[in-house]
């Protein structure tokens, strides 16, 4: 359990994480965040141009005096891209996992592995948002 | 919920193998060949599970069946829930005890020893309570094995398919996403098995020749390279010798004090159909040894 977690169970303002069934993992949307541009490349790998947060002023004037760009860029591989073009807020996790176990012609149980894996990820860098619930592509 | 789909994936581990329906996969395992476990899930709720346990002599079967039941009940009394059970002889299977319970999950199995390599086996399949259970726990339970018939064993699981000698024990394993590593041994024989998915994006930065002198023990080691032949596909044919000066020595004076062999044979092949490469490389057991067992990796 982590301190999150513990502080949640005696403050009602900190809210623990939600914990997802595999169920509910899998039915999941995930939606790509609309501030990131991206820019195939020849092979098929992408690459993901997500804009530096400039809230800090530190941040800011690092930005400014060691002119670093505004943007920083994550090169996804094919298969990676494959994932990000399907994170389109109307596949499933589960229909991702279907695609991309087609396409890999890998087992589905590794294939679930890495597609939660990566998506996880993706969240956790916020460039992704999960919606839970509502209509679904399957 | 029905399944529709019938077992005609093996899965193999330790000597112990049965089929379970293609889109099973195995999920845990642990224990060696006198002790261990098996779990395979299905994509939904549908579980089936082997423990094995290696005797000396005849045992009580009833008792251990007794004493695992006991054990399920006790569990479930905790989490307040009811749990009731049967057991009965298994018209089926000769000398066998089938059971049956329902405490959070419903279950089917048996338990028997092998009159010929007196392992006891427990095998299940649980589902939950709106799964037809009892119909493919028959088909599953129908296929089990706890020893082979010609002296070689099965090891299968996520699509990989190998026979190798009873003798040789697993050693080491390495079970991830897109990539899968059997090490073997018997006295100072190695065999490694390994199996990369992805092989299309694989082979677009690397030659499969490159490739196949990528696993560690290939490495430091002086290599010879052929074009060859492995499963119907063109494969890379690696005999070679480790240069590591300590590794290098005491193979040779291996060799001349006990003629133990020193070289070490590999074959590195491209399953196109399959998506996957596969290498199998074997140590100081002679190269024929390599060819029997590449001759029994089913790749597609």
């Amino acid at each position: 359990m982590g301190l999150r977690d513990l502080l949640g169970k005696f403050i009602p303002a900190v809210k623990p994480k939600p914990v997802l069934s595999r169920q509910e993992a899998l039915t999941a949307r995930p939606l790509r965040n609309p501030l990131i541009e991206w820019e195939p490349m020849d092979d098929g790998e992408l690459v993901l141009k997500v804009p530096v947060e400039q809230r800090s002023l530190v941040i800011r004037w690092a930005i400014a005096a060691f002119r670093l760009p505004p943007v920083r860029q994550i090169q996804l591989d094919e298969v990676g891209a494959a994932v990000w073009d399907l994170c389109d807020g109307e596949h499933t996790v589960e229909s991702i996992v279907q695609e991309m176990c087609k396409r890999t012609r890998m087992s589905r149980r590794e294939v679930e592995a890495s597609v939660s894996m990566f998506l996880k990820m993706l969240a956790d860098r916020r460039l992704v948002a999960f919606i839970r619930g509502g209509k679904k592509k399957a | 919920m029905k399944h529709g789909l019938a077992p005609t994936q093996i899965v193999g581990w330790q000597g112990v193998s049965l089929q379970v329906p293609p889109d099973w996969s195995v999920t845990g395992f642990q224990g060696d060949a006198k002790e261990g476990y098996l779990r395979i899930d299905s994509p939904g709720s549908l579980v089936a599970e082997v423990r094995w346990a290696q005797a000396r002599k005849a045992v009580n079967i009833r008792k251990r069946l007794d004493d695992y039941l006991n054990l399920v009940e006790r569990q479930a009394k905790k989490r307040k829930v009811v749990f009731t059970g049967r057991i009965k002889p298994s018209e089926d299977w000769e000398g066998a005890l089938e059971f049956n319970y329902r405490a959070d999950r419903k279950v089917r199995g048996l338990i028997r020893q092998c009159p010929d390599c007196r392992r006891v086996v427990i095998a299940q399949v649980s589902g939950d309570k709106d799964d037809a259970v009892a119909n493919i726990a028959y088909q599953i339970l129908n296929t089990l094995q706890d020893h082979s018939s010609d002296g070689w064993w099965t090891w299968a699981l996520l699509g990989l398919v190998v026979r190798l000698p009873e003798r040789f024990a697993l050693v080491k394993s390495q079970v991830m996403s897109g990539y899968l590593s059997l090490q073997f041994r018997w006295g100072y024989r190695e065999v490694t098995v390994e199996r990369w998915g992805l092989a299309d994006v694989t082979l677009k930065r690397w030659t499969l020749e490159d490739w196949a002198l990528q696993p560690a023990g290939w490495k430091r080691a002086r290599v010879e390279r052929a074009q060859g032949q492995a499963r119907g596909h063109p494969a890379v044919m690696l005999s070679g010798v480790r240069t590591a000066p300590v590794v290098w020595l005491r193979r040779k004076l291996e060799r001349v004090l006990l003629r133990r062999p020193e070289l070490a044979h590999g074959a590195v092949w491209h399953c196109e159909p399959g998506n996957r490469i596969y290498s199998v490389r074997v140590e100081r057991t002679g190269e024929q040894m390599l060819h029997d067992i590449v001759d029994t990796v089913v790749c597609h």
